[in-house]
């Protein structure tokens, strides 16, 4: 199969079982709900009557973000002028990725994000028991069977691929960085520059094939039915490695999909200014649909990694049979 | 020599300001005729110095006392070293991470002179000790004293003969050698400055710059070929011969020569032209592969020499040369006369603060080149009222200054993000520097004496600079700009104090300054205005007597029941005190103005009206940009959830992106 055909397939799966799309927004939206009423209140404590509501409702208040900045508590600090561009969040996300600096929010956040990290884990599982089962209609109740059904493994599987990860962050990518800077303490800004673009491009690279593995982890434990979390990442290891270019092309080709759709919507709300209560309700709106699409592209690697999966294993069986 | 400074005033107001201006009309105390040979490989300068020192006024000396700023890189003794180790995480300072051949030293084989008419030499070595006009610092070397036979009286000369050879430390301060790049600067005897009998020789201090004597150089440099020159002063000639260039370099009015030697450097040179100032010749020297960035460099230099030269004194010289120094050289920005360098970054070149830095470096030709103050001494005065030009000579060349964000940030790296509509006035990003150090420290005292080295650039350049930018919102750019243009030509080739500077602001304004001037120089003081309260609420109706009291006197209420009673509370929530605009702004539009004198620590506006307030304002403008919380300087009567409302949704967006970043490896 090709890995145009396996995204179109895994598009079609995903419509299929659209459903679980919401189920997920809806837990997004509630945790960050819980943070944005606390903040909402403090920001309307500080600006509410100060002539800086103004300059932060056309654009942004250095004047008053300069005090904030300083106090370094609450929520906030976390609020900064990258925000006022609809590319702050998303190159705030390519930072944490690359970086892995989780924690520079403060821990409250943290402990959020890690509560939906437990809560995607647990959705994951039925999720793809969804994706893999024949039938492929959505129930709710076989959904949530499944979920709690995977939970455990699929911990086993995330708490593997984190503790990978904290491996590529704290040790691996400081010591390239490190060396790096070392070789080249005499070169022209030019050259540094680009050595060090090159060093992140490389820990990307490795950011990404992990989390391909880790995905195709996930659905070969259920679809072959594993009852051991590393068999499955070892499987998923092979799989990747003995389909290479289809593995890869096709993760490439999501998250080229995914790139556009994240461009297209940040585009958008640079372009929205928010400075009355209809545009801030567009804009608004946009965002939201903008966590949707992220993540509905984010079940679209599931759907179409599995499609293709599918495909290849049916492929091996033919073969076996002849 | 404040007459002096009068007759050179005069001079320039009758000379017609496009005419060349040869700087020959300053007091020259110093005449230095140096000869010296570069030798790349062991990283020595061999020179012959003679030295004619004129006594400028006042007792007669024996002693003279001379910089030697080489030893500054000569051991871990050096005062330099030792407070750069006090700022440093234990193991990461500099004097830890030198290997042996990169100290520097310089070392006096010969030192001698002749008095007078007197044709004999004195040999002065044995004399020579290390020492300040204030005593031993420890086994710091970078101070020595000489004794004469006997004392010189005034406007008597010396003549002082030296062979010298300074080792070039590998650069990490101003001075040095990094590769096939050598800037050499504070590498001769230069003689300390003698001032109302007390002589000025800093040791090489950690933060603090230089102080010397107007005086005229020539200069012949000994270079091997294949290296690229540029020097202070004017190219007189050069001459090849085995394997050297032979250049001579000259300049008057100057207090002091620095010189660079440079392989993989290529040369521009372009000349500024202005209607109303004289024609400068520049001389870029930039690394090849920072050429592309030539021009961009040369429209800084120029944009500076233009707003500098028409807001303070035209650029007397006949060249000013620019060196583009190796990046992590440790060169950095540095002034000179008639030559600054500047060190490129991946980070300033991709937003104006290369401009800026040019802007700041070729405005140090004016505040230090020629209005010399002591910089070890009153660092602010050139570098605060040069850090307010730069800012409003940015303002004024390119406008407001994007917002940029720099993500992925290393020594080196970052990939900015440029926020689309937020742009701000250069001088709001002095006001930032300065925020966290409010309070910390005094700007006016010695540069060696600031707590910290952040705080001493914060006082020395940021905040000094936000007192300036307060000054012209106060007294109105006009008058300012008189302050400004009447300071720098009253000293022009001269070294004010502060007090001179106070002076000039003193008969020039119309309002007494004093008491701001001494809590913003001399003290911590905070200084911050706000609005505190802003009411309107239905005025109580008449009732009660009112005339003779009478039964049936009682007013009832009327028509008055729709009159409103305002009220606006402004305070005063820091020590410094400076009249203020308040500005109240009503339902309907119309806007009222008042002043305050802000003397007491609050003040009320009361008035009943039919009209409500919307807000109020104290200094709607910013004119005080030393005020520390600029943000409670407007306040609405009516809270509204709009910008609320707004950045909570943006914000919460945000947190969803972030949540999702973590489901990446769910
Ligand atoms: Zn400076």
């Amino acid at each position: 199969m090709n890995i145009v055909s396996a995204l179109k397939q895994g598009l079609a799966l995903n419509q299929k079982n659209i459903k679980i799309v919401p189920l997920i927004y809806a837990v997004n939206f509630f945790l960050a709900l819980i943070f944005a009423v606390p903040f909402f209140v403090g920001l309307h404590q500080s600006i509410g009557d100060l002539g800086v509501r103004n300059d932060l409702l056309q654009g942004f208040s250095l004047e008053w973000w300069s005090a904030i900045e300083l106090d370094a508590d609450g929520l906030l600090v976390t609020l900064r002028p990258a925000l006022a561009s609809g590319y702050g969040a998303l190159f705030d996300n390519a930072q944490l990725l690359l970086t892995g600096g989780f924690k520079s929010f403060g821990w409250w956040i943290l402990a959020f994000g890690v509560l939906y990290l437990v809560v995607s884990v647990f959705l994951n599982g039925g999720a793809i028991a969804l994706y893999a089962d024949e039938k492929r209609t959505f129930s709710s109740s076989r959904f949530f069977s499944s979920a709690g059904y995977y939970f455990h493994h699929f911990v086993a599987i995330t708490a593997t691929a984190i503790l990978l990860y904290f491996i590529l962050y704290k040790v691996i990518s400081p010591v390239i960085l490190n060396s790096v800077a070392g070789w080249t303490a005499l070169s022209s800004p030019r050259v540094v520059w680009w050595m060090n673009f090159a060093v992140f491009l490389v820990i990307l690279v490795i950011v990404l094939l992990l989390n391909l593995i880790m995905d195709y982890a996930k659905i070969i434990l259920v679809v072959e039915k594993k009852n051991s979390a590393w068999m499955a990442i070892a499987s998923a290891a092979k799989f990747a490695a003995t389909h290479l270019w289809g593995t890869t092309g096709l993760y490439l080709l999501l998250s080229i999909l995914a790139i556009v759709i994240s461009l297209a919507f940040a585009g958008l709300l640079t372009v929205l200014h928010p400075s009355d209560v209809i545009v801030l309700f567009i804009v608004f709106s946009v965002q939201q649909a903008f966590i949707f699409a992220k993540i509905w592209m984010r079940l679209n690697y599931y759907t179409a990694q599995l499609s293709y999966y599918s495909d290849a294993q049916t492929n091996v069986r033919k073969l076996r049979k002849v | 020599m404040k007459k002096v400074c009068f007759i050179v005033g005069i001079f320039l107001l009758l000379n017609s300001a496009k005419a060349q201006i040869e700087p020959t009309a300053c007091q020259s105390v110093v005449d230095y005729h140096i000869s010296a040979k570069l030798n790349p490989s062991l990283k020595t300068v061999e020179g012959k110095l003679m030295l004619r020192w004129t006594h400028p006024g006042g007792r007669p000396v024996a002693e003279l006392y001379f910089h030697a700023y080489p030893n500054a890189f000569k051991n871990s003794s050096s005062l330099l070293f030792r407070e750069q180790a006090r700022w440093s995480k234990p193991g990461k300072s500099q004097i830890e991470q030198f290997q042996d051949d990169e100290f520097g030293y310089m070392d006096i084989q010969s030192c001698t002179a002749q008095l007078g008419r007197d044709l004999q030499k004195i040999d002065l070595r044995p004399s020579l000790e290390y020492r300040t006009p204030n005593g031993k610092v420890d086994d710091d070397e970078t101070v020595f004293c000489v004794t004469l036979p006997r004392p010189i009286n005034a406007g008597e000369s010396v003549v002082m003969d030296f062979d010298f050879t300074t080792k070039l430390p590998r650069s990490i301060l101003r001075s040095g050698y990094q590769d096939n790049f050598f800037f050499v600067s504070q590498w001769y005897p230069k003689i300390g400055v003698l001032e109302q009998d007390l002589w000025h020789c800093e040791p090489y201090h950690r933060d603090g710059e230089f102080y010397a004597n107007f005086g005229s150089f020539s200069v012949d440099l000994e270079i091997p070929s294949g290296y690229q020159v540029g020097a202070t002063g004017v190219l007189q000639d050069s001459l090849v011969s085995d394997g050297f260039v032979k250049y001579r370099f000259a300049q008057n009015c100057v207090h002091d020569f620095a010189w660079m030697a440079g392989k993989n450097y290529r040369m521009r040179r372009h000349t500024f032209q202005h209607p109303e100032l004289p024609p400068v010749e520049l001389i870029l020297l930039v690394q090849s592969f920072n050429e592309p960035l030539a021009d961009r460099i040369i429209k800084a230099t120029e944009n500076a020499l233009k707003y500098y030269g028409l807001w303070t004194v035209p650029y007397p010289y006949q060249n000013l040369t620019i060196v583009d120094a190796p990046w992590r050289s440790n060169i950095g920005g540095m002034e000179y006369p008639t030559l600054f360098t500047i060190e490129v970054t991946q980070e300033n070149r991709a937003s104006l603060s290369l401009e800026s830095l040019i802007v700041h470096e070729c405005g140090h030709q004016f505040w230090y080149g020629m209005v010399a103050n002591n910089e070890a001494q009153h660092a602010w005065l050139d570098e605060g009222i040069n850090s307010f030009t730069e800012a409003r000579a940015m303002n004024a060349a390119y406008g407001l200054l994007p917002q940029q964000s720099i993500y992925l940030k290393l020594d080196g790296f970052g990939i900015p993000l440029t926020i689309p509509g937020l742009a701000y006035h250069a001088r709001l990003r002095q006001w930032r520097d300065f925020l966290p150090q409010n309070g910390r420290d005094i700007i006016d005292q010695p540069s060696s004496a600031f707590i910290d080295h952040r705080s001493y650039m914060t006082n020395s350049y940021t905040k000094a600079a936000l007192v300036m930018w307060t000054l012209e919102g106060i007294l109105g750019e006009e008058t300012f700009s008189q302050i400004i243009k009447t300071y720098s030509q009253r000293f022009r080739f001269a070294h004010p104090k502060p007090e001179d500077f106070i002076q000039v602001v003193k008969e020039i304004s119309p309002i007494d300054l004093n008491d701001f001037l001494h809590r913003a120089l001399q003290t911590g003081s905070r200084c911050d205005y706000a609005v505190d309260r802003v009411e309107s609420r239905p005025a109580i109706a008449e009732k009660g007597f009112f005339g003779e009291h009478e039964a049936g006197a009682s007013k009832k209420a009327t028509a008055d029941e729709k009159l409103l009673w305002n009220s606006i509370v402004v305070q005063r929530r820091g020590e410094v005190i400076l009249p203020v605009d308040i500005e109240i702004t009503l339902e309907n539009g119309e806007t009222i103005k008042h002043q305050w004198d802000g003397q007491s620590l609050w003040h009320r506006i009361e008035w009943s009206g039919e009209v409500g307030v919307q807000k109020a304002a104290v200094d709607p403008e910013h004119k005080i940009m030393l005020d520390v919380d600029l943000a409670n300087n407007t306040r609405y009567r009516q809270k509204s959830i709009s910008a609320s409302l707004k950045w909570t949704s943006l914000w919460m967006g945000w947190l969803q992106h972030f949540f999702e970043v973590l489901a990446f490896f769910s």
